[in-house]
This record gives C-alpha cells, structure tokens and sequence, in this order.
C-alpha cells in the first residue's frame, strides 16, 4: 500500500505512536570531519524536528561546547561546569524548546576530553535528563579518536550514526575512519550507520563521489545540505535558519533532512574502504 | 597474565624516597600511595615523607597541573624538605600533564625534580634508572678531597629494601678503613647526592647502571657491576672488583673473615651438613637472588634447582609452577612468596623487596660477616619451624 510521508503524516503517525507508548526515542549520532557542518545541521534539524511538536534534544559532545549556540543563543553551563561546581543546572531549553546539553571538557591543551564525555554521558544519564523525549541528536568532535569519543556508539547511547561530508578526500577520509570505530561497536550493540549527508559547502561539488563513497561501504547519502549564505548570516546572529529564515529553500532542505533521518529504514554495519579504494573513488572513468 | 615485578613508579619510588630529607610528591591517583607506603610502614612508622595529589576525575578530564602546583607549594610549607621529587603514574602521563613546566616554576626553596614513571611503561628496574638518571643534575662537579680515603658509591639498593640500614652498614664494613663509603642508593641524604661525583667507583648492584655509565662519561668515575654479596664469596666478588680499581688490598680481610666466619659456624656444624645437597629455590631481583644462589651453592653446598629473576617478564604462576616442581626445602624471595612458601609447608626467607609481614628493629644484614651468621641462622631456625621436611636437620 502507497504510504504519503508528507512532514505531516510522519509527524502524526510518529507522535501518535509515542502517545499509546510504541514510538521508541530516536537517538542518533552526528559524526565528521572538524568544521564540516555538523553543529550546523544538529541544531537546524533539531529546530525542524522541535517546529513539528517532537520532544527534541541536542546533546553536544565536543569540549568547545558551541553545538546548541545557535538553539539557545549563547554558550550555555556544560555538564562538567556542573561537575566541578559552576552551574546549577546543565539543561537549557532552546529554540522551540529543544532541550541543550553541552558535554563540555578541558581547556585546549589540557586534561582528558575523552574522559570528559564519558563522566558527562554518566552524568546524563543518572539525573535521567534524555527521559520521555522524542529524538535524541549527539553532536560529536571531530572523529573517533579514542574510546571516550566512541562513548555515544556504545552502551545504548545512540542507535543511529550520520555522517556528515563534503566530497573532498579529507573529509570522506574522515568519515571513512570512523565508519572503522562504528564497526568495532556494530557487531557487539545496536549501533547502525543511518547514511550520509551530503554538505555542499565546498569549493568543488561532486556528488557522484559521495554516492560512490556510500554506495561502497554499504549505505546511502540521505540528504544533502546546499551552500547557502544564509546559514552563515543565522551563525553570526546565534540562531538557526529554521529560526531567522523560516520560509527560506535552504529551511526547506533541512526540514526535507529531518524528515529523511525520522523515517529512514537503512540501518547497515558499514563496510570501511581500504585507503587505495578510497582514493580510486576519484579515479572513475566518466 | 601477573607480573612477578612491581611497576615504574615503584621503583622510581625506592629510590627518590631513600633520600632521607627529601619527598616524594606522587602526581597520581591515591592508590599509587597507599600502594608504596604499604610497602614501607612495615619498615618506619615515623618516617612519612610521601604523599600525592590524588588525581580524580576533575584532574583527569580538566588537566592536573592545577593541583600539583598546590601540592608542590603545600609540601613545600608544611615539610620543609631538602627536595621534592614529583613522581607521575599512569593517569597524568597518559592525560598528557605539563609536569615540566610546572616543577620550573619557582613553587618552593628547594630543588623540585620530576620523574615520569607510568606503570604502563616499563617495570620497576626501568622507574629505578630513570629516577637515578634524573638524580644527575643535582650532583656538584669533583673537587679535592682532603681525608686521602678513597670513596666508592653504591647504586641497586632501594628504600624499604629488607634490612636496609643494617645493609648500608655491612656495605661499610666491607670497604673497610681505607676506602669510605659514599652516596648510598635507598638510604642517604641529599648531600650524599650532591657529592656523588667525589667518588672514585660506582659499584652497581642490579640497578642504576645508566647513571653509573652517565657519571662515567661525564666525570670518568668507573663503575663495576656485580651481584649482592652475600657471604664469603660475595664479599670477595667484591673486594676483587675494588681492588681492579683501587690500589687497595683485602686478602688479609678474606683471611680474617673466612676464619671468624669458620669459628662461629663450627657450632651448628651438623646442621650446616645436613644442608648439603639440600634444594632450595629463589626469586628475587636478579643481583640479589644470582648473589644468594652463589652463597648457597659455594657456602652451604645447597642445591638451586629453580633460581627466577623477578624482571624477567614473567608471569606469577608459571614462576610458582617451577618452584613446585623442584620440590625445595627452603624458599628465598619477598613476602609475595609467602603464600608458595605456605602451601608447599616450607620455610620463607625474606630477602627481596617487598617484605611487609615482618619489621626489623633489630639489625640484621644478609651481606658482609655479619650477614652470613644471620643467614644461616634464619635458615636453621625456618628449616626447625617448617611443618615438612625438617627431620633431615635433626637425625
């Protein structure tokens, strides 16, 4: 039977779902490569989502703590602000009430930012602050580099991973990386790889490689995030574009994204490429 | 797998904290000093110059360099001591701590020297030679020495080292009057480092071999490796190698300790036969346990049927599984030995560090002429009290 998911539809069908209790929490992962757009597309799919009427949270794991500036408008107290005794409270409600949390971690150059997001995804969890929501969006650095930035793979933390690239080779290098972290979790948890979004924001635009990319380590590109000056304004102005350009195309594209990520059925275990299968991605007779 | 050794950071320990009027800061998590000072109450209640800055979460993730400032200018007020020597473990070594730049910083009067010691890098042995090493900046150049007595350190021996003190002393007697005893690792002052480098020998038993070969290079003092020299034949291994370096001569010592040392023994006569051909089994750091297997080979005719260097990587079980397959009479190592010595019903000497079931208020060497008169004697009366295996001193 034909099924019309329009933003509505899904909506309904999902919230209606979360109302009788069958709706499970979505909890999905947000990894790339440093500056590739991935507080970006966190905080803008998590205003779509929120708009809709979805309980929605974006917890930032990365010490710079600037995932949800643009959700809340300023820096907010971190988890481990809290920890050490300098906040009150680690939960901010957001644009649209998405609840932000910021992991937080060390000053640059010192201490452990991988154990930090271990004690503040414990911190999480035992004041029970992701309870009764709807989606559950992780902000995470840069790459998986040691096991406290593989936190939010294990222990049930997330159940979905997104990659966010660009389709130059550094980036998809990255993303191939940590589709090896993902791996090693895969096969003793839930953890799936949901796809790939596609960020545009490049010098050169080649979707064909990022098809490619995805189409050999076994998933799909779900989305794409077009170059628009416009997300670079609302970053300057602490805010979203959901939030300053509601009726712009590039909201629209991320309304389409959240939407894609809500409903996706591929889960897969990805199969990560050889470093020359990497670089052959380029190497395509046209 | 159970390693036999400790980690780095306790021998960088055995060292630092044998320095007297010095302290040890361990810039580690809490367990790394109660783990050390387990190792030491057993030996002097009243002498506490350890401590640490008790890294916990906030360190780990925020960075440590904060509360080891606190703590170097806190020991500082409060101890007063001659030097503090910052011992890092495993968890601020792995953060990645700036402990350099802080020990430079002017955070106390008197010298502050840092040791990385992880025990995820390397054993104990390893910690001892990093920790000399570091030792040789605080050494003054040679000058002239005005007493005409020739002067030899002693590197290997560590602080809480069985009998220790009483050691230091038998090593003393050994050099005898004519050669004087200098900077002694694991029981000495600060001053005895500074004027290590007035030395005229390094002698280097198991340990501390890269400062010996540093100080050779930097100074031209010589240095003789040896094993510890337990009995007759390790106090001539020693006077030997004293006498290639320095115009000194000790047959007249060998003479005069080999009959003192014949005289005293003459009185347990039929036990010391009883133990001829005898097996007995050792673990121990490698110069200690190779010297005592010599002594009880050449001295006691005894039978070594398993000898086991505790650097060795080995693991604690397979070590134990070839103890028991020699079957010993009588078991030589550290207290961690107890247990083997217990379930095989057979005597335990306690030789090797660490030894923490027992307190020596009294003085006991294991070397020199004394040495051997209360070697033999734990050895009897272990043998005496042993559930097993003691008929064979008694018929």
């Amino acid at each position: 039977m034909p099924v019309n998911l329009t933003h509505e539809n899904v909506r309904d069908s999902v919230l209606g779902e979360a109302e009788k209790g069958n709706f499970k929490v979505k909890k999905i992962c947000i990894y790339g490569k440093g500056g590739i757009g991935k507080s970006t597309t966190v905080s803008n799919v998590a205003a779509a989502l929120a708009q809709e009427g979805y309980r929605t949270a974006v917890v930032g794991c990365d010490p710079k703590a600037d995932s949800t500036r643009n959700l809340t408008g300023r820096r907010v107290p971190t988890v481990l602000d809290c920890l050490k005794g300098g906040a009150p409270e680690i939960a901010q409600k957001g644009f649209a009430d998405v609840l932000c949390i910021e992991s937080g971690g060390p000053e640059p150059g010192t201490g452990c930012a991988g154990r930090g997001i271990i004690a503040a995804m414990q911190e999480i969890r035992e004041r029970n602050l992701l309870d009764g929501l709807d989606v559950i969006l992780y902000d995470v650095l840069g790459d998986v580099v040691c096991g406290g930035f593989s936190m939010p793979l294990r222990e049930g933390i997330a159940d979905e991973v997104y990659l966010v690239t660009t389709c130059d080779y550094m980036a998809l290098y990255a993303a191939n990386n940590i589709c090896k972290g993902l791996l090693k979790y895969a096969n003793t948890s839930q953890i799936r790889l949901g796809g790939i979004l596609y960020n545009e924001r490049s010098s050169r635009q080649d979707a064909e490689v990022v098809e490619r990319f995805a189409e050999r380590i076994g998933t799909r590109v779900i989305g794409r995030i077009p170059m628009d000056s416009r997300i670079g304004e609302a970053e300057i102005k602490r805010k979203t574009v959901i939030e300053l350009f509601p009726e712009a195309e590039i909201s629209g594209e991320f309304r389409k994204l959240a939407h894609a990520m809500l409903t996706n059925p591929h889960r897969c275990i990805p199969t990560p490429l050889e470093e020359e299968e990497l670089e052959a991605l380029w190497n395509v007779s046209r | 797998m159970k390693k036999m050794d400790g980690c780095r950071l306790f021998g960088a320990f055995q060292l630092l904290g044998g320095i007297r009027d010095a302290s040890v800061l361990f810039h580690s998590v809490v367990g790394c000093n109660f783990g050390t000072l387990s190792c030491h109450v057993s030996k002097d209640q009243s002498d506490i110059r350890q401590c640490s800055t008790v890294i916990s979460d906030d360190e780990v993730i925020f960075g440590g360099t904060e509360a080891l400032e606190k703590a170097i200018r806190l020991l500082n007020e409060r101890g007063k001591p001659a030097a503090i020597f910052v011992i890092s473990g495993c968890v601020s070594e792995m953060i990645g701590d700036d402990i350099r730049s802080v020990v430079a910083k002017p955070l106390a009067d008197c010298p502050v020297l840092h040791v990385a010691a992880p025990g995820f890098d390397g054993g104990s042995r390893d910690g001892y030679e990093e920790a000399a090493k570091s030792l040789l900046g605080l050494m003054e150049e040679p000058k002239e020495r005005k007493n005409g007595r020739f002067r030899v350190n002693v590197l290997g021996p560590g602080m809480d080292d069985w009998q220790i003190t009483a050691e230091k002393e038998a090593f003393r007697e050994l050099l005898g009057p004519e050669v004087e005893l200098g900077f002694f690792a694991g029981e000495c002052t600060l001053e005895d480092v500074r004027e290590a480098a007035q030395a005229d020998l390094n002698l280097v038993f198991g340990r501390g071999r890269m400062l010996a070969k540093a100080m050779r290079e930097k100074w031209g003092i010589p240095f003789e490796e040896l094993d510890y020299p337990y009995g007759l034949t390790g106090a001539d291994r020693l006077w030997k190698a004293l006498e290639r370096h320095l115009p000194v001569h000790y047959e007249q010592a060998f003479a005069d300790m080999q009959r003192r040392t014949a005289k005293e023994l003459e009185k347990v006569y039929c036990y010391l036969q009883a133990f001829y051909g005898r097996t007995a089994a050792i673990i121990g750091e490698k110069s200690r346990a190779a010297g005592m297997a010599e002594f009880l080979r050449q001295e006691l005719g005894m039978e070594i049927e398993a000898c086991i260097f505790r650097e060795k990587d080995l693991d604690l079980e397979n070590a134990f599984d070839q103890v028991r397959r020699t079957e010993p009479a009588v078991l030589f190592g550290s207290t961690y030995e107890l247990e083997l010595a217990e379930e095989l019903g057979i005597p335990l000497i306690r030789f090797d560090y660490p030894v923490f079931d027992a307190v020596s208020l009294t003085r006991r060497p294991y070397i020199g002429e004394q040495g051997v008169l209360c070697l033999v004697e734990d050895l009897i009366h272990g043998v005496l009290r042993a559930r097993y295996r003691k008929g064979a001193l008694c018929q």
